[in-house]
């Protein structure tokens, strides 16, 4: 019963972040842990859609030849958790020895403050012991702000059963101690797992290589806040601009200023009620 | 390596790209600019999955929220002039609330699930917040309602204990229901600013706008139930069209600062498919004629009941045509993928 | 080169991935910009078809630069070997080799003259051919001869012989003109950057640079490997590209060597098994020649003899037939009986795949088993092989799904109606791999065994299922006959039935019946003493390897080649997964010959049997232990010391020297000219594919003159040089898609990553058709037309060649009328027509023309709907993986 009112009653902190909770006697934190997705070593293989969508027995898109390079499924949705990206930079007028094909595993941020878990209005997202965040598929209930509310695109709602899904960071097998299913299928390691801060030691490190060797254009995008939007716990190395993978540049958290906005909102409200008041009187007095 | 002072000292990488600095990006363009930075014209946004229950919704439950508070002003100072404002507010405040749960709970994904937006106290969640305040809300309202109805039944036998249940009531919503009730009116633009879709996104004017949509209606609301039932001339009439006219005022204002935020991110409303529901609906038939027809010299007063009731239909369409247009607008907004990389610009 | 291996072998190119993140350079060259061109250091486009042109290239390169490893070259190579100065090369006949025969379209290599010098001297006539097997040359049998059937040194031995060793004559200072390595500089000698780039299409300095990488990272301390996959075989010339490589990698000393080598990039479906064992109808298990029925085969010793060698290691030829004829007839093979070789079917014709299907075609085949195999879509000349299947009486399809083989007979829309079609088809659905144990054997000639993990569904079963119980039921049915004809079935020795009712790893009993115990066959594979028991088990003693095969009939052994996989009855190696801290990981699976993990080893030593560097050891010769040691297991005798030298009467292995790694050869050296083995010539020679737009730049002779054409109204060819097909398309593969779509078109979640047939073209061919990206196509090629969506881009680009504007385009060849979705199929488009030596056809390169615009023949509707969304339902449990999670997660 005091689960349940707990449950009802669930205060959230305005920092909104979880105590990570730990199982085992010495009460330590769990590590959060993430993914840090390194483009430069992504062949374009799909591996990690595919073991993504067998791992969780998500359904199809649908067939759709889209003509956008290798890239017939487009973006992350309720059915598509890792999608992968193909931008070509060959130009047929220029020498080849300039071309690129540009290749990169997209997925959910797990954003360090997630705007789909500040919107949603049930307590069904939240932040797991993992530090990531995880739609809690007994509880959603399919009202749909949180697909709004992600300025990656990332939510989407089934059709099939109403409710919204996106990746989980294989919570059930990080809960079995077994890496996520995308980065157990790369083969080349682009995909990798691993506690955050650990993670972005190496991909610092990697743009660090990236860059003495020439690939000048190699950079870490959400491994740190990106203007006042939180890091993201799913990070990238990059070498073209965000726009050019159909990341945003600075992604916006919709909540900020949200108070200041409800402030605005009921002045006015009030303001037009004190007047009907002053009207009002003024009406009984004329 | 990169932090940001490393990038303000250190001389930015020749074509590359280096990380933002915490508002003060260099974000340069790569080597090659022949490329476009589109990704074939895919949407970087997920459209709204709300339908027509969702701007019903916002337009019912700002005329509920804005008729009772109207409603109560009337009753705290509006005296005998306004009796009937009171009562017939709070019964077009409670008719306007009736649909609002039922438009809510079909538009979910899982309608079974409808109470899980009960399960928590969240009010950093807008769509949490705003169903507490529904929930809230639509209990004084009926504690209201019901106290009219005694108060209509009960003539005369009027005991000591009715009139401490009266006073309490009156207690619970003035300082209760018309707080609720004005958020209930306004939260919902705050709602829509509360996402990343571009032509909503941390808009400040939604809420205001919202608000005064909200004032707007409930006045007309009640002025069109008052000509509704009898064609004469109430002298409550006046000073609901003043407020009325106040509120337009207001809300073309917020629309102005709305549009003028959004800028070029308003143009599924401006210029798409929403245009008309926009400029004709909204501005035409729910301000610019509702303030004309008022701008009638005196014999408005002594006009036809039917002139009143569409000036008032004219104004109610208005704020529900607004609503529909900028709710069903998000939907191009979203996927209009420039519209996606211009409202995530590192200065915007 | 020859192959897309990021997108055709992505698991196995994680480690190109992982030495390029340790400095070591990716060069891709190939027709199309593709996703292995993507990661690479260094993108060369050329001409499909243009393979051997660009590594003549290389090699002249090299040999202009003197870039080659000399010590190694001279030690370990025949490149000073004198050759018979009545040889002709193509420098001399305008495009031939000598020894042309013009009505058989073949070579003699006999009248060739394709033979090292008689040891007496250069006009000694040298005796015996080396092609002499092949005299009939109306078959083109395959397979064994370019391991080690042929002999060169059918020279007769003369007892007076100015070389030690009884080796043929060598010119040291490699100035001779008739020297191996002078001959090798003639050949290429006009294969310049300048000449190579205008047959390839590419530029000069892209020539250049691609062989200064080559050579800067070759030598002692450092190696170069050269990965290859059916980009280089499913050509005319297939063999000769290879034979190319080889040749460059000799000349660079990258053979036998760590980093170095050739890599054959095999097939998933263990397609390299499938030559061992072998599905091949010309070869026996271990490489040993099918015999063919003619006198030189008939008697045992006839055999033995004309197909093994009296030195090197095939001296032991008739220890690996015996072992293998008593493992097949048991107790019934006796030395009285020739050990019943005579049992052992005889060929009397080109049974390969080509020549097959084209006979079947003509309504000459009864009946036909498909295990596994899609020739209605995957066939070269895909209509051609429908025709065939279309002509049978019966056929029996074992697959997964039904494929295009399967329905032929219902979905094939370019075909005729069913009720024109008599063939009796008879669908055996299969177990899929999770459901069947069994072992593949990868490139790195590495068997890993795989255990079954939960019974097939329904009535699918194994392929081995299928096969034994069919031979128990044919036992059955002749049982009783006394035909001579029939003995052979009825001695086969067939008893691989589990002793015991076998368990899945969650404990439960398996509920197929008749399920062979494979392990059982993969002992008899290894062989056993016959005689002999073991004590731990009361079973037969197993073989320890092959050296412990016998010609007296005492041990038995399926395949020479994988002896040592099983060594005792409960250690079956294929299936050890021990890492150690030798990177050459000797205790992770079994590779053959004898866990022998890199063949030809003995070349990572200099001739005094030390490393050519310490970055670069490998194995070298311990002179305390005498004997070598190192990481890996010699692929020599342990024991024999570098400085042994063969005297001339020395036979089998003691002919073979201490310095001498190429143990098969009979003169221990690797042929950088090859007296035997080759059909085509004992030198690569760029030839045009057999449909092409251009005429050959280097000789008169435009396509190989050995290729094997098969005249009939399904198979046209275009002229050559081509001027009504003008654009040169290529077959290739997506990572999506397997093979002709079998198993990945009928699966959602790969057909939603390319659910469409389409065809890359470059923006300048669009335009100049018409064809809008994402629009449609038709391809039309001599054989037939094709629809296909347009797949517009910069990776593909048109080529100047010798001033004409060429393009190019890529059709994948994934798509066909059976599964979820459908498309035209790429085949219908392909030419039968065979190289010489191995029957290979020409997929990779072929004419064609390009317009915009749709069939609309039916051939993008499905035969099955969209398989419903995957259920919620639990998956079986099964046990845990054998590989602990993030075993390989280590770099």
């Amino acid at each position: 019963m005091s689960d349940l009112i707990r449950d009802m009653f669930q205060l959230v902190r305005p920092e909104d972040i979880r105590v990570l909770q730990s199982d085992d006697e010495t009460g330590a934190p769990k590590q959060k842990m993430g993914f840090f997705t390194d483009t430069t070593l992504c062949i374009g293989c799909k591996a990690c859609e595919v073991a993504c969508k067998q791992w969780n027995q998500l359904p199809s898109d649908g067939f759709n030849f889209t003509g956008h390079s290798y890239d017939n499924t487009q973006h992350l949705s309720e059915s598509t958790w890792r999608h992968v990206a193909f931008v070509e930079q060959v130009d047929a007028t220029r020498d080849r020895t300039g071309s690129r094909w540009l290749m990169m595993s997209d997925v959910c941020k797990h954003c360090e403050q997630a705007p789909c878990q500040e919107a949603c209005p049930t307590g069904s997202i939240i932040y797991n012991e993992f530090g990531d965040v995880y739609v809690q598929p007994d509880i959603c209930n399919g009202c749909g702000y949180c697909v709004v509310a992600c300025p990656f695109g990332v939510l989407g709602r089934s059709e099939e059963d109403g409710h919204v899904h996106k990746c989980t960071l294989c919570y059930d097998r990080q809960r079995d101690g077994m890496t996520p299913a995308c980065a157990k299928a790369c083969p080349t390691d682009s995909i990798q797992f691993g506690p955050l801060d650990l993670l972005r030691e190496k991909a610092q490190e990697r743009v660090k290589t990236l860059q003495e060797r020439g690939d000048t254009q190699a950079y870490l995008y959400g491994d740190e806040a990106i203007g006042d939007y939180s890091p993201l716990q799913a990070f990238f190395l990059l070498t073209d601009h965000p726009n050019t993978y159909n990341l945003p540049e600075a992604p916006k958290r919709p909540a900020k200023g949200m108070t200041a906005r409800y402030l605005f909102s009921l002045a006015t409200g009030a303001a037009l009620t004190a007047l009907a008041a002053l009207f009002f009187a003024d009406g009984e007095r004329g | 390596m990169n932090r940001p002072d490393d990038l303000n000292a250190a001389a930015p990488l020749e074509g590359g790209i280096t990380r933002p600095d915490n508002g003060r990006e260099h974000i340069r363009r790569p080597i090659d600019e022949t490329f476009p930075r589109n990704y074939y014209d895919v949407p970087m946004l997920k459209p709204p999955v709300w339908t027509w229950e969702i701007a019903s919704y916002f337009f019912l439950g700002g005329l509920s929220g804005g008729s009772f508070a109207l409603a109560r002003m009337a009753d705290r100072f509006g005296g005998k002039t306004m009796a009937d404002v009171r009562r017939i507010g709070t019964l077009v405040a409670f008719s306007a609330f009736l649909p609002c749960p039922a438009l809510l709970i079909a538009d979910l994904g899982d309608r079974k699930r409808f109470h899980y937006m009960l399960r928590v106290f969240k009010p950093k969640s807008p769509m949490n917040f705003g169903a507490w305040v529904l929930s809230l809300f639509g209990g004084v309202l009926t504690i209201a309602v019901l106290k009219e109805w005694l108060l209509g039944r009960a003539r005369g036998k009027k005991g000591r204990i009715f009139s401490v249940l009266s006073f309490g009531t009156d207690l619970l919503s003035d300082f209760a229901g018309v707080p609720l009730g004005l958020l209930l009116a306004g939260y919902t633009g705050v709602l829509l600013s509360t996402t990343a879709t571009p032509i909503w996104a941390r808009n400040r004017w939604l809420g205001p706008l919202f608000s005064a949509g909200a004032i707007s209606s409930g006045a007309a609301a009640i002025g069109l139930a008052e000509a509704a039932m009898s064609g004469k001339r109430r002298r409550s009439g006046r000073p609901l069209r003043r407020v009325e006219m106040a509120s337009r005022v207001a809300e073309a204002a917020a629309l102005g600062g709305f549009l003028l935020e959004a800028g070029r991110l308003a143009k599924p409303l401006t210029h798409g498919k929403y245009a008309a529901h926009l400029w004709v609906g909204a501005v035409g038939l729910g301000l610019a004629l509702p303030t004309l027809l008022s701008a009638l010299p005196g014999r408005f007063e002594k006009s036809h009941r039917w002139l009143k009731i569409g000036s008032a239909a004219a104004s109610l369409a208005g704020v529900f045509a607004l609503r529909w247009a900028i709710t069903q607008a998000g939907t191009p907004s979203a996927n209009d993928p420039q519209a996606a990389r211009d409202v995530s610009r590192p200065a915007h | 080169m020859g192959s897309n291996m990021a997108e055709a072998h992505p698991v196995g190119f994680r480690w190109p991935m992982k030495a390029k993140e340790k400095g070591a350079k990716l060069i891709h060259v190939d027709p199309r910009f593709t996703r292995t061109s993507a990661v690479a250091d260094v993108f060369v486009g050329i001409r499909a078809g243009t393979d051997i042109a660009f590594l003549g290239g290389m090699i002249n390169y090299v040999l202009t630069h003197e870039r080659w490893f000399k010590e190694y070259v001279l030690a370990y190579t025949n490149a000073s070997t004198l050759i018979d100065p009545q040889f002709g090369d193509t420098e001399d006949l305008a495009g031939k080799f000598s020894g042309y025969q013009e009505e058989e379209h073949l070579y003699k290599s006999d009248e060739g003259h394709w033979a090292y010098q008689h040891p007496d001297g250069p006009d000694v006539e040298t005796n015996g051919s080396t092609q002499h097997k092949h005299k009939s040359g109306k078959h083109g049998v395959h397979g064994h001869a370019i391991e080690g059937g042929a002999s060169t040194h059918a020279t007769k031995r003369s007892k007076a012989t100015e070389e030690p060793g009884g080796q043929p004559p060598r010119d040291e200072t490699l100035q001779d003109p008739n020297c191996v390595l002078q001959l090798l500089r003639k050949h290429f000698a006009r294969y310049t950057p300048e000449m190579v780039a205008e047959i390839c299409g590419c530029t000069a300095e892209q020539v250049v640079e691609v062989a200064e990488l080559l050579c800067a990272n070759s030598g002692r301390e450092r190696t170069s490997s050269i990965c290859y996959a059916v980009g280089w075989t499913q050509h005319t010339t297939g063999v000769e590209i290879i034979r190319a490589a080889s040749i460059l990698q000799l000349l660079l000393g990258n053979i036998g060597r760590p980093g170095g080598g050739i890599m054959a990039l095999r097939g998933h479906a263990s397609i390299q098994g499938s030559t061992d064992i072998p599905t091949l109808y010309d070869t026996l298990p271990g490489y040993l020649p099918q015999p063919v029925a003619d006198e030189n085969h008939e008697k045992l010793d006839d055999y033995c003899s004309y197909e093994g060698l009296p030195t090197g290691y095939w001296v032991n030829f008739k220890k690996f037939a015996v072992s293998l004829l008593k493992a097949w007839y048991g107790n019934e093979a006796q030395a009285e009986n020739d050990y019943r070789f005579a049992w052992i079917p005889r060929i009397d014709d080109d049974y390969s795949q080509l020549p097959y299907f084209n006979k079947m075609a003509k309504g000459e085949v009864t009946g036909y088993f498909l295990f596994g195999q899609n020739p209605g879509g995957g066939g070269p000349n895909a209509k051609l092989h429908r025709a065939g299947l279309r002509s049978l009486e019966w056929l029996v399809v074992s697959d997964w799904f039904e494929t295009e083989s399967a329905c032929f007979w219902k979905h094939d829309p370019t075909g005729p109606p069913a009720s024109e079609i008599k063939t009796e088809v008879f669908f055996i659905p299969a177990a899929s791999i999770p459901c069947k144990e069994g072992s593949f054997t990868n490139t790195q000639r590495l068997l890993q065994w795989h255990d079954k993990a939960l019974d097939p569904a329904g009535d699918c079963r194994s392929d081995a299922w299928f096969v034994y119980n069919l031979g128990k039921r044919l036992k059955a049915l002749y049982k009783d006959s006394i035909d001579p004809r029939d003995a052979p079935l009825l001695n086969l020795t067939w008893d691989y039935d589990y002793d015991e009712s076998p368990r899945l790893p969650d404990g439960t009993v398996s509920t197929i019946e008749g399920e062979p115990d494979v392990e059982k066959i993969l002992k008899e594979v290894n062989g056993w003493h016959i005689g002999q028991t073991d004590p731990k088990t009361g079973k037969p003693k197993l073989l320890g390897g092959f050296s412990d095969c016998k010609d007296d009939g005492s041990t038995a052994c399926g395949c020479w080649i994988y002896s040592g996989v099983f060594p005792e009855h409960d250690r079956n190696r294929a299936r050890e997964r021990k890492l150690t801290a030798n990177r050459v990981q000797p205790d992770w699976g079994f590779a053959w010959p004898h866990n022998r993990r890199m063949m030809y080893n003995r070349a990572s030593a200099d001739p005094e049997g030390r490393p050519w560097s310490e970055r670069k050891k490998y194995i070298w010769w311990d002179e305390a232990q005498r004997k070598w040691i190192g990481l890996d297991e010699p692929d020599f005798e342990p024991d024999k010391a570098p400085g042994y030298r063969p005297t001339p009467e020395s036979k089998g292995m003691d002919a073979i020297g201490g310095a001498d790694p190429f143990i098969m050869k009979p003169d221990g050296r690797a042929w950088l000219f090859a007296p035997g083995g080759t059909k085509d010539g004992p030198f690569p020679t760029h030839y045009e594919p057999a449909e092409s737009p251009i005429s050959n730049r280097l000789y008169r002779e435009q396509v190989s003159p050995t290729v094997r054409y098969f005249e009939g109204p399904l198979n046209p060819i275009a002229n050559t040089p081509e001027h009504d097909y003008p654009v040169v398309a290529c077959t290739f593969r997506l990572t999506e898609h397997y093979l002709s779509g079998c198993m990945s078109r009928f699966n959602s979640w790969l057909n939603e990553l390319q659910p469409a047939m389409f065809v890359e073209l470059s923006h300048e061919l669009a335009a100049e058709k018409g064809i809008e990206h994402g629009g449609w196509l038709v391809v039309e090629s001599p054989r037939g037309a094709i629809e296909a969506r347009a797949m517009v881009t910069g990776r593909l680009r048109p080529m100047v060649i010798a001033g004409q504007t060429i393009h190019q385009i890529g059709v994948p060849f994934h798509w066909g009328y059976a599964g979820e979705t459908a498309g035209s199929i790429a085949n219908d488009l392909t030419s039968l027509v065979a190289d010489s030596n191995v029957s290979m056809h020409e997929g990779k390169v072929f004419a064609c023309r390009v317009f915009a615009g749709r069939l609309g023949d039916g051939s993008d509707r499905p035969s099955v709907p969209i398989a419903p969304w995957p259920t919620r339902e639990l998956t079986p449990e099964t046990g845990p993986s054998a590989q602990p999670e993030g075993l390989m997660r280590s770099a």
